[in-house]
C-alpha cells in the first residue's frame, strides 16, 4: 500500500510539473509565437487566425503572450519576419535595406520590434515604423528604407544600439482587398536585404 | 518469472503521470490568455479612472510599456468594460483615414470589429451588453452581446503623421463612453 501511495504521488507531481513547465515554455517565446504563422513569400510568415475565435487554444495563449489585442483577419492581416531575404536572422550588428511597392490594401505599416521583448526599440527619432501614407516613393511607386543601429542617409528605422540583438519586422495590412486576402501567401511582400555586417 | 501483477503499479503510475501532464497543460493553455487579459483590463481600468470609462492615448508615435507588438501608427482609445451591472455605451464620430472599433472577450478573442467603411454615416453608437440581454433596444445604439462579463474595447485611428494629432484629440473629445444608466436623461 505504501508503494502505491508514493508511486502515484510521484507520478502526479512529475506529470503535472512537466506539463506545467512544458506548457509555459510552449506558449511563451519568440519561436513558439511564429509556430502560429505559415510561410509566405520572402521569408515572411502569415497568420489567418491571430486574434480570431477560430484560433486553437494553444495559438490563443501564444498570441495573448506575444501580441495581444490583435485584429482578426477579416479586418487586418499580419506578416512577420525575423530573417532577411536569404534566411539569415535579423541582427542589430548588420545593416539592412527594406524595399517594396504597392500593396492592394487600404493602408499598411511596417514596424520594427525587439525580438526578445516584443517592445519598440528606443531611438532618437522616436520612430518604430513606416506607413503607406508617410513613406516617400520614387516615380515607379517603389519605396525603401534602411535598418541599422547608426543613422544612415535617407529613411531609417533604428535597430538596437547593442550589437548582436535580434529584431523582427511586422507588416500589417488594414482592410486588404478581397484579392489580397485570398492570395496572402503569394503576395509580393517587402524585401529585406542585408547590406553589411 | 515475472507476474502480471508486478506491472500494475508502473502502468497505473504512467497513466496518472500522463493524465496529470495533460491536465496541467490544459490548465496553463486555458489560463494564460485570461491572465493576460486580467492584466490589460486592470491597467486600462486604472488609467481610465474606472471600469467602463474611455482612456484616450493623446501622443503620437511609439509608446513604451503598453502591450507587446503594439502598432505605433494607430492612436487608440481603450476601455475595460464590465457589463454585469448593465449595458455600456460608446458613441462618437469616426476618423476618415481609418477607424475601427474592436471588442475582445475575456479569453482574448476579437469577437467583434466595425470599421468606418462599414458605417453609412460617420457617427457610431454601440452598446455592449451581457450575453442573453433582455433589456430591449437602446435608442440609437447598435447592441453587441459580449460573450464574457468583462473585456476590452479598442478604437484605432490611423494617423500617418504627427500633424494630425490635434484633430485626433478633437475627435476623441467628441466621444461619449460609459454605462447606459449614467447617460440616460
Amino acid at each position: 500500500m505504501r508503494y502505491w501511495v508514493l508511486g502515484l504521488l510521484f507520478a502526479t507531481i512529475v506529470g503535472a510539473g512537466s506539463g506545467w513547465i512544458g506548457a509555459n515554455r510552449s506558449v511563451s517565446g519568440r519561436a513558439n509565437f511564429t509556430e502560429s504563422f505559415s510561410p509566405a513569400q520572402g521569408n515572411w510568415f502569415f497568420s489567418d487566425t491571430v486574434g480570431s475565435p477560430a484560433s486553437s487554444a494553444l495559438e490563443r495563449a501564444r498570441v495573448a503572450v506575444s501580441g495581444p489585442l490583435a485584429l482578426s483577419s477579416t479586418e487586418t492581416i499580419y506578416f512577420l519576419t525575423m530573417s532577411d531575404a536569404q534566411g539569415r536572422a535579423l541582427n542589430s550588428s548588420c545593416v539592412y535595406q527594406v524595399g517594396g511597392g504597392e500593396i492592394d490594401t487600404r493602408w499598411w505599416s511596417i514596424t520594427i520590434y525587439d525580438a526578445r521583448s516584443g517592445e519598440y526599440i528606443p531611438n532618437e527619432d522616436n520612430r518604430a515604423s513606416w506607413n503607406s501614407v508617410a513613406i516617400p516613393r520614387d516615380e515607379n511607386g517603389q519605396w525603401q528604407f534602411t535598418i541599422s543601429s547608426e543613422r544612415p542617409s535617407g529613411l531609417w528605422l533604428a535597430a538596437q544600439s547593442t550589437p548582436d540583438e535580434p529584431f523582427e519586422l511586422l507588416l500589417r495590412l488594414y482592410n486588404p482587398s478581397g484579392e489580397t486576402r485570398a492570395a496572402a501567401l503569394e503576395l509580393n511582400l517587402p524585401v529585406v536585404e542585408r547590406l553589411s555586417c | 518469472m515475472l507476474r502480471a501483477s508486478q506491472f500494475i503499479l508502473p502502468i497505473c503510475c504512467l497513466s496518472v503521470a500522463a493524465a496529470s501532464w495533460y491536465t496541467a497543460t490544459a490548465v496553463v493553455v486555458y489560463a494564460v490568455p485570461r491572465q493576460v487579459m486580467d492584466t490589460i483590463e486592470n491597467r486600462i481600468m486604472v488609467r481610465a479612472g474606472g471600469w467602463n470609462q474611455c482612456r484616450h492615448n493623446r501622443e503620437y508615435g511609439p509608446q513604451f510599456g503598453t502591450v507587446a507588438r503594439a502598432n505605433p501608427d494607430s492612436i487608440v482609445t481603450s476601455m475595460a468594460y464590465d457589463v454585469r451591472t448593465g449595458p455600456v455605451r460608446i458613441s462618437g464620430i469616426t476618423w476618415p483615414a481609418y477607424w475601427s472599433l474592436s471588442l475582445y472577450q475575456h479569453n482574448s478573442d476579437n469577437y467583434f470589429t466595425l470599421n468606418d467603411q462599414q458605417l453609412e454615416a460617420p457617427q457610431f453608437d454601440i452598446a455592449i451588453v451581457q450575453a442573453g440581454y433582455e433589456g430591449g433596444p437602446i435608442e440609437g445604439a447598435r447592441i453587441v452581446e459580449s460573450p464574457s462579463d468583462t473585456g476590452i474595447m479598442l478604437i484605432r485611428r490611423f494617423v500617418s503623421t504627427e500633424d494630425e494629432l490635434e484633430a485626433v484629440i478633437a475627435n476623441q473629445d467628441q466621444m461619449d463612453c460609459g454605462p447606459v444608466a449614467d447617460q440616460s436623461p
